[in-house]
């Protein structure tokens, strides 16, 4: 399902070249729950990046579905982590001024649906992600777990086969990380691929994670 | 991707300045298709005589002179000026024609709201515009007016006639007089006349009639019908003046405007590019959606501009901006002008503000929206 | 979504507005061949150019008959008789040498 080869990626910092990947190679398999572990600048956020297709990694090559994504013109890469690829990030990065709806409805704006199913398609994962009360509030008028639920339905808003989550539960007190992690297991039921890159401990003991890997500088610990 | 405030005051602005362009334009183009009407029906040439540069009456005896000159088929000289009537502080422009005869009567009765022919037939009526009439009105003249002559004696003539309320914009501050009367009025000399109007046979002679009078009196100036059309065309000039100045202003205001979006978007509309870049949108998505916005933005301004100058010029008579055209006179006409849209007006209009307003909008996004994602959320 | 179609909608009305606005004054405000006809026999009974629009001074009431004198009549500097002298233009054909503008 995902394949990287000997990625590598690296960053100018001023003058010096900065290694935030260092030649990591990895398969996870559909339906697959893995878990990132890292402390903070160990690279993970970038390795989540980089599947995703944000980024081109500096050598190297990742697939997604067969697809290798580094090779892909703009408009099918965007078309790929549309379809596939739901993203929680750290930040969340939702738009300040617009409602919760609307963040959550803006994954589905290019396929050209009626505004009608649009809702209805959004206001069901808000109601499963528990925020559907919030609907129309504007979201930099949220709390923060409220935001990072909506950063949640949002991902989950087009069914993707493929979640990458960046510290889904920085934000969320115990009894809403426990619902996340529930989340978590019914997608995995569902079958859909998990790769969660976190320092939260509470998901290094999960029975439904299949692996968990250990990044340090760059590197992957085996 | 709507800011409302801010996207509310560029569409208010937007619109205001078509509105204020598209107005001023029309209210021209009105002005010079009025103009345009009634050119071929002015006289063919019109001859003025100068002393020491100074238009001064021209003597009776040159008419028969000049009907020696080959080409020319009618000569009439006028008598026209100004009297001003103190109590209004204005001036009426009075207009001597031959004693009403029966080729007249049918005009004037065609021209004119109530016309009284007996009152003519006595020879001291007069037929007056309708701005004249409401002046006159005004200081308690009803069926009647005393012009002071020049020698300080009253002349009472009665009005037998009123213009239609159609023709106020040429006869608003007119006074059709026998000629008798206006040369008492006028205290002029009844062997001269104010000047001379030529007919010819062949219009395209005219050039070579008015150098032979320009030979036999050197002390005259012809106006054709051409110089008139060409004085038409530059009524308005568009290089000076008012018009220079209403231009920058709207050019400033909108340079502005454009300036402020083609500067580089802020760095909160780039990150939004980044979140939408993330979330599955392709460039060619964003790009098409910041078309569609900046489309119905400027779009809708410039439609609202335009129809709102339609109604501001033509329903409501352009309050405030007429008095720019008719100045501070008490004699004003009704500002009635005819209905006349000049399509490539309004479509140098729209090329000039439509087009600009997309591209400055499109061109920065299009630059944000090709960086990478990440790069740009950081 | 809604945001786009209520633009459209608005766009739409203001087509309609301006099309029904352009109807309606061709056929109240329009020149028709009587006015036109009306207005060409007064002005070949009168036989003076230019409208009646501005009544301030000679030179702008009947610009296209007037002279460099004309603009001089009332004193030695030229009177502006602001708006109108800022708007009309003086005719090209009456050799105002002192006042032509250069920029």
């Amino acid at each position: 399902m995902i394949v990287l080869h000997e990625v590598c990626k690296q960053f100018m910092q001023g003058d010096e070249e900065a290694h935030a990947l260092k030649k990591i190679s990895l398969e996870i398999k559909k339906g697959e729950c893995v878990v990132l572990k890292g402390s903070s600048g160990s690279g993970k956020s970038t390795l989540l990046s980089l599947i995703a297709g944000l980024m081109q990694p500096s050598s190297g090559t990742i697939s997604v579905d067969g697809k290798e994504i580094s090779k892909l013109p703009e408009s099918f890469s965007a078309q790929l982590r549309r379809k596939n690829i739901g993203f929680i990030f750290q930040k969340f990065h939702l738009i300040p001024h617009l409602s919760a709806l609307e963040n959550v409805i803006a994954p589905l704006i290019p396929e050209n649906l009626s505004p009608n199913s649009l809702e209805e398609k959004a206001k069901a994962v808000m109601e499963q992600c528990g925020i559907a009360h919030k609907a129309k509030m504007r979201v930099n008028r949220l709390s923060g777990g409220e935001q990072q639920r909506v950063a949640i339905a949002r991902a989950l808003v087009n069914n993707p086969s493929i979640i990458l989550a960046d510290e889904p539960t920085a934000n969320l007190d115990e009894t809403l990380s426990m619902a996340l992690i529930t989340e978590c297991e019914t997608l995995k039921q569902q079958g859909v691929t998990q790769l969660i890159a976190t320092h939260d401990p509470l998901f290094f003991e999960l029975p439904f994670v299949d692996r968990i890997i250990e990044i340090k500088n760059g590197e992957m610990i085996l | 991707m709507r800011r409302f405030g801010k996207s509310f005051f560029i569409f208010f602005i937007l619109s205001l300045l078509i509105f204020v362009l598209a107005s001023v334009l029309m209210i021209a183009d009105a002005i010079k298709l009025e103009l345009n009407t009634t050119l071929k029906t002015l006289p063919q040439i019109t001859l003025q005589r100068f002393i020491a540069g100074k238009q001064s009456d021209v003597p009776l005896e040159r008419v028969e002179a000049l009907l020696d000159i080959e080409g020319i088929t009618a000569i009439t000289p006028r008598v026209w000026g100004y009297y001003y009537f103190k109590p209004a502080g204005v001036n009426f422009s009075i207009v001597g024609i031959d004693a009403y005869e029966e080729q007249y009567s049918k005009t004037l009765s065609n021209l004119t709201q109530h016309f009284d022919i007996k009152l003519l037939e006595k020879e001291n009526g007069m037929i007056i515009g309708e701005g004249v009439k409401k002046i006159l009105r005004e200081n308690y003249y009803t069926d009647f007016f005393n012009f002071i002559t020049s020698e300080g004696k009253w002349q009472r003539v009665h009005i037998a006639g009123v213009f239609h309320s159609d023709l106020a914009l040429e006869s608003n501050d007119l006074i059709l007089l026998p000629k008798k009367l206006a040369y008492a009025i006028f205290g002029m000399d009844e062997h001269k006349a104010t000047d001379i109007i030529v007919k010819v046979a062949n219009v395209k002679e005219i050039a070579t009639i008015v150098q032979k009078i320009n030979e036999r009196y050197p002390d005259m100036r012809a106006i054709t019908q051409d110089d008139i059309r060409v004085s038409y065309q530059n009524i308005f000039d568009y290089k000076s003046g008012f018009f220079l100045a209403l231009f920058s202003i709207c050019a400033f205001a909108f340079f502005i405007i454009i300036y402020d979006k083609t500067s580089g978007l802020s760095s909160e509309e780039k990150r939004e590019i980044g979140i939408l870049k993330a979330i599955g949108w392709s460039s060619d998505d964003i790009l098409k959606e910041k078309f569609y916005e900046s489309f119905t933005l400027s779009l809708s301004a410039f439609l609202l501009g335009v129809t709102g100058s339609l109604f501001y010029v033509y329903a409501l008579q352009a309050p405030l901006l007429r008095n720019l055209f008719m100045g501070y006179s008490a004699l004003k006409p009704s500002f009635a002008l005819p209905f006349s849209v000049d399509v490539s007006m309004l479509v140098l209009l729209f090329l000039l503000s439509v087009p600009i307003y997309i591209a400055a909008t499109l061109i920065p996004a299009w630059r944000a929206s090709t960086l990478d994602a990440d790069e740009v959320m950081r | 979504m809604h945001v786009r179609y209520t633009f459209f909608a608005l766009l739409f009305v203001l087509g309609v507005t301006l099309m029904g606005q352009c109807i309606y004054f061709f056929s109240a405000h329009a020149l028709s061949p009587e006015k036109i006809a009306s207005k060409e026999a007064f002005s070949e009974l009168v036989g003076l150019p230019d409208l009646a629009l501005v009544n301030e001074a000679h030179y702008v009431r009947h610009r296209s008959l007037s002279g460099v004198f004309a603009y001089f009549n009332e004193s030695p500097e030229l009177l502006e008789y602001f708006p109108s002298t800022f708007v009309y233009r003086y005719a090209p054909y009456s050799h105002p040498s002192r006042i032509e503008r250069v920029f």
